[in-house]
């Protein structure tokens, strides 16, 4: 599975980019986005910002919503389906970091 | 601040620690006390903390329901009963005076809680006498609704506690991190609650991810004694597919399925085999009143099986209802959801599609099932006044110990509230007679360094990594089954990891939501628990409660029935002492059984379950 991740450091006004990683799962897995995000932090890079404090895993506190392919979704429920997955802050808020919008 | 004035500080008499049901009503018994108070929770309140994964229900003594609360309710279920099953269930090492407290205070802040539920126009369900059934969030959202009866409490949220900052032995604050603003900060406070729930070192935990034993690490480096740190409560819970993994709905599917549906599942190892649990067993415990048992029976008989190399690869075993008719199951199926279906969109428990569970469970097909771990019953040594060793520090709720003693039974909910509350109330006292001070410039300075190491560490070991290791050791060696072996591994890796990974914990990016930076801090605390914890679990050669010991199944109560407490020692050392539990009401046990589900069946025991079932 083709990873694309919206970058974006804590500066103010630094301008994002995407960054790719290639995950060892298939649509088959039934993993979820938050899965997904899990391994690359372990496995790849541990700077990259998704919410993860706190964190229920089941979709009760609603806390880690970003776009999956351009929808708002959670990455905790959100089952990872497609070959290649972007994923972007949501677009509401202001971004902290990466994935992470502000509160 | 004296020596620290880059960090900007805020000022209140007590600051509590947690945004659930310890620090929510804490923070609301100080406020009524008169004291100001500052709450800081790492989530939002509302939102975080392990309330919101509850079941769940809570409960009071039929005899309170009626008195206390107005209810209709049998009065025969008394207060005395009540406190007799959780002392017996607790195999005997709950410290009686705060189980006194538990059972004598409980009632009147759960009336209240109802009260908060009703008013927030969340449902709970009055199921019999005093039983209420409702979902994590909305246990979440009553607690929320509480905070507003206490409106002059300042709350930060996103914001984790990192250390109690001290002088002369006291607290005089905290030292703290705004997660999103990636800043650290002071306040300076006379009293300090800590109310941030258990620990949870393990892969496989039904808890919020982050459950670091925050508070049993900041108050140990405080200062303060731990104790009970070997007892950790497991349950049924998803392995598979991996969107469920971490979900208690197995639990709740053999709850419901059979209390309301009529059928009980077999339980089957990896190869088909039936997992046998003796009819006796299943009569007198799993099914008897409330089914609470049901955890211990599940946890004893399958991990043995798992143990001994019958689990499947995901390390779980197949729940089996395939001896039903399809229309049995077809009412297994309506029975779990005329309870559950409440709650949660169609077809989900919490925010999980389970349709395809369900649908295997209509087809007969097994239902593959782990045990993960939900609650720590050890924690910080506490009184009936909720103080720790440590005059000016407080906790409550799963942070502490000593309610539940080996194993918990008893509901966590009411828990966390009747022990919040106590919290805040001797908080608030103790503040009243406090000068307000400043810390030490010592203590507040290595507070800071420490806080900011891993972020000024630019090259080394992902925190991140380090959590991975220390679930992987624990999960082979500090599991629902022990061995010295086990152990001994466990301990060994565990301590590599804090002497050559831990010093290393490095962070990449700034501070602005670094969770990297969050791990490392946690992870200190989670290492004072798991490090405690394979200790006790070493000394302790014996099985009781969900301590379980493949090599010493026995419960031995002639040389067992003591507590085992740290004092945190100056140098880094070990010092542990044991001691026999503090008795009120119920005498402690003589004799041995032959494991921890025939301890149930002892005659002399005299286990009457207060809740119906």
């Amino acid at each position: 599975m083709h990873v694309e991740i919206y970058r974006q450091d804590d500066e103010n006004n630094s301008v994002g980019h995407y960054d790719i990683f290639v995950v060892p799962y298939t649509d088959e897995d039934k993993v979820t986005v938050m899965d997904v995000l899990d391994y690359i932090s372990l496995h790849y890079d541990g700077s990259l910002a998704y919410y993860k404090h706190s964190v229920c895993d089941h979709g009760i506190c609603g806390r880690c919503g970003l776009r999956v392919n351009g929808k708002a979704a959670m990455a905790c429920t959100t089952i990872a389906e497609t070959a290649h997955l972007r994923l972007d802050p949501l677009r509401s808020k202001d971004v902290v970091r990466d994935l992470v919008v502000v509160p | 601040m004296a020596g620290n004035s880059e960090l900007r500080f805020l000022q209140t008499d007590v600051v509590v620690a947690g945004g659930a049901g310890a620090g929510v009503t804490a923070a609301l018994a100080a406020f009524r006390a008169g004291a100001d108070v500052i709450l800081v929770s790492k989530g939002k309140v509302g939102r975080s903390g392990n309330v919101v994964m509850a079941g769940g229900s809570l409960s009071v003594d039929g005899y309170s329901a009626k008195k206390v609360m107005g209810l209709e309710a049998d009065e025969s279920i008394s207060p005395e009963g009540w406190f007799d099953s959780l002392v017996k269930e607790g195999f005997y090492l709950s410290d009686q005076p705060v189980v006194e407290q538990f059972t004598s205070d409980g009632p009147a802040i759960v009336k209240e809680y109802i009260q908060w539920a009703q008013r927030a126009n969340v449902p709970f369900k009055q199921l019999k006498d005093g039983k209420w059934v409702s979902s994590g969030r909305n246990f979440a959202l009553a607690l929320k609704e509480g905070l507003r009866d206490a409106p002059g409490v300042e709350i930060l949220e996103d914001t984790s506690v990192i250390d109690v900052l001290m002088r002369d032995g006291r607290p005089a604050g905290i030292l703290a991190l705004d997660i999103y603003r990636g800043e650290l900060f002071v306040v300076l406070a006379k009293a300090v609650v800590l109310g941030t729930g258990g620990y949870q070192p393990f892969s496989l935990k039904n808890s919020v991810t982050d459950m670091t034993g925050d508070g049993v690490g900041i108050g140990f480096r405080a200062g303060a004694d731990i104790a009970d740190m070997e007892f950790l409560l497991s349950l049924p819970t998803a392995v598979a597919p991996p969107y469920l993994r971490g979900s208690i709905l197995p639990y709740v599917l053999i709850v419901y399925c059979g209390l309301k549906g009529g059928a009980w599942p077999q339980f089957r190892d990896a190869h088909g085999d039936l997992i046998a649990v003796p009819e006796e067993i299943m009569e007198k415990t799993a099914f008897y009143k409330g089914f609470k048992l049901i955890k211990l029976v599940c946890t004893y008989y399958w991990g043995e099986a798992i143990f001994h190399g019958r689990g499947t690869k995901n390390g779980g075993i197949f729940l089996d209802y395939s001896r039903y008719t399809p229309k049995q199951r077809e009412e297994a199926v309506k029975g779990y959801f005329s309870v559950q279906g409440e709650y949660y969109a169609t077809n989900h428990y919490k925010g999980d599609d389970i349709s395809r569970v369900m649908d295997n469970l209509r087809d007969g097909k097994g239902i593959e099932t782990g045990l993960g771990f939900e609650y720590s019953c050890g924690g910080l040594l506490i009184d009936e006044h909720m103080r720790t060793t440590v005059p000016g520090i407080f906790a409550g709720g799963e942070t502490g110990s000593g309610t539940f003693g080996a194993m918990r039974v008893g509901d966590g909910l009411v828990e966390m509230l009747v022990q919040g509350y106590k919290a805040g109330e001797s908080a608030a006292a103790f503040a009243r007679n406090i000068e307000p001070g400043t810390p030490d410039k010592e203590s507040t300075r290595c507070c800071v360094e420490r806080a900011y190491a891993p972020l000024r560490r630019k090259t080394g070991i992902s925190p991140v990594l380090v959590q991975a290791r220390i679930e992987k050791a624990c999960d082979a060696g500090f599991g629902f089954r022990r061995t010295e072996a086990g152990l001994l591994a466990a301990l060994k890796e565990l301590r590599r990891i804090r002497t050559e990974d831990m010093p290393h914990m490095a962070v990449s990016g700034g501070p602005r939501y670094n969770i990297e930076w969050l791990t490392a801090l946690q992870m200190e605390n989670l290492m004072v628990c798991v490090e405690h914890g394979v200790l006790a679990a070493l000394e302790r050669k014996e099985s009781r409660g969900n301590h379980i010991r493949d090599d010493y199944p026995q419960v031995d109560h002639d040389t067992w029935t003591v507590r085992q407490i740290f004092t945190p020692m100056a140098d880094g050392g070990i010092n542990m002492r044991k001691e026999t539990p503090r008795v009120t009401k119920v005498p402690l046990l003589r004799g041995k059984d032959e494991n921890v589900m025939q301890f149930f069946l002892r005659p002399d025991l005299d286990y009457k379950r207060y809740q119906w079932g």
